[in-house]
């Protein structure tokens, strides 16, 4: 996850008056919280990246989200190489690997696929939204557990292309 | 599902076919006897681009009627079973406006037919009297971060005058609410136009269908219910709808949570 990522996050948190936001991703988790009396209060143990995160965070009008960082985000790369493709979700949702919880997942690591094959289902308010994936090669990494929530633009699937 | 099956399905005999225009859509609609799934035939239609909008594929048996994650769904006789073709042009994050869109269609024909007050548990399972008439399954594919095609299915129980005993306690049928049969061509040329207008409401002001579907539904504002959040059973009030279609609820402590699935249970 990205600095512009996480900043339309706590944008988004801000706007919804939400109390209390978490994301997760592979090794990476993002929670924010709203401080409801006044000015957000930042926790310990966040490295110099998160803090300017914070700062910018300070910066806003108050009440604004805190921000707490959890851990390092270790994938996917921001500088991908040029044959790795991330696909990624268009959309909010659940991700699923499978099209029911008995059947074989879509695609599994090291898989060689061509473009239009079903990668995934997210589901978003009982639409189970069938994500192809947009080029063909091979499935190197996938960076979302079965079942879980995920954000508008998260990586999905790295597929070298070929 | 499985896009890498080549395997063709060997078409049922086509009972007949009919052609409707409404405002929004032209249905072309074609009824079968026995099919597997009205979905998955759409779909395998759709994926050959075989298919315009407002096809609409209506069977009166289904041997392998699908529910969510692949539930099967009791398909005898006396229900209608019914999907839809769409092909919206949509900003993304009213997608999933699809699904309240067709449960509020769904639920106003159920309401014409039944003359019983109707109810739409979030997003949309059509309720009387806590029993469940209708559900709806849509599916859609996206591919370069687009949405492609989209079908919606819809099953009704029509005339099921009793229900397997599993389903006994939470299924009911229009027969069973109105007494009267209900004819299901007319059901059908109803709903179709329903969702012709929901739809045309949907592509032009997408916060009209919200406001309706909040108008329907006892689930939108101050409903006690239970939902999972963080694998964790909690009990939550709900406190209306999303411009995405998503839930809002609260917890007893007062935290919002935005649910975007999941199950929404009743009871303790």
């Amino acid at each position: 996850m990205d600095f512009t990522e996480i900043k339309e996050l706590i944008e988004l948190v801000s706007e919804k008056k939400l109390a209390e936001f978490e994301v997760e991703q592979g090794d990476f988790r993002l929670k924010i919280k709203r401080d409801a009396e006044s000015s957000p209060v930042t926790t310990s143990s966040v490295t110099a990246a998160e803090k300017q995160v914070v700062e910018k965070v300070e910066k806003r009008a108050t009440p604004a989200p805190v921000v707490v960082a959890t851990k390092e985000s270790k994938q996917p790369e921001t500088k991908e190489p040029d044959n790795l493709h991330i696909v990624k979700t268009p959309i909010v949702g659940t991700f699923y690997r499978s099209p029911s919880p008995t059947s074989e997942p879509f695609v599994k690591k090291g898989d060689k696929i061509q473009v239009g094959k079903v990668l995934c289902i997210i589901e978003a308010m009982k639409l189970m939204n069938e994500i192809e994936s947009d080029v063909s090669g091979e499935v190197v990494d996938i960076y979302v557990e079965n079942a879980s929530p995920v954000e508008y633009g998260q990586p999905l699937f790295g597929i070298r292309r070929g | 599902m499985d896009n890498s099956s080549t395997e063709i399905q060997i078409e049922e005999p086509i009972d007949k076919t009919s052609t409707h225009r409404f405002r929004n859509l032209v249905a072309q609609i074609v009824y079968f006897k026995e099919i597997d799934s009205t979905n998955s035939f759409l779909k395998q239609k759709a994926q050959k681009d075989a298919a315009e909008e407002g096809l609409c594929i209506v069977a009166s048996r289904q041997t392998a009627g699908r529910g969510r994650m692949d539930r099967t769904w009791h398909s005898p006789e006396e229900g209608l079973y019914f999907s839809i073709l769409l092909k919206p042009n949509l900003a993304l994050n009213f997608v999933s406006l699809i699904t309240l869109m067709a449960a509020v269609a769904t639920a106003e024909s159920v309401e014409a037919f039944s003359h019983s007050p109707v109810d739409i548990k979030w997003p949309n399972d059509i309720i009387i009297e806590r029993r469940k008439v209708s559900g709806i399954l849509t599916e859609a594919t996206f591919e370069k971060q687009k949405l492609g095609y989209v079908v919606v299915g819809i099953g009704v129980n029509l005339n099921q005058k009793t229900f397997p005993k599993e389903l006994a306690s939470q299924a009911t049928s229009l027969y069973l609410e109105s007494g009267q049969v209900i004819d299901r061509e007319a059901f059908l040329l109803y709903l179709i136009s329903r969702i012709d207008h929901w739809y045309g409401v949907l592509l032009t002001a997408p916060s009209a269908i919200v406001q309706r579907w909040q108008q329907l539904s006892t689930y939108a504002y101050g409903k006690e219910i239970f939902v999972e959040i963080d694998a964790k059973k909690v009990a939550v009030k709900t406190s209306g709808v999303e411009a995405s279609g998503a839930l809002r609820v609260e917890t007893a402590d007062g935290k919002v949570h935005i649910l975007y699935g999941g199950e929404v249970l009743e009871g303790r």
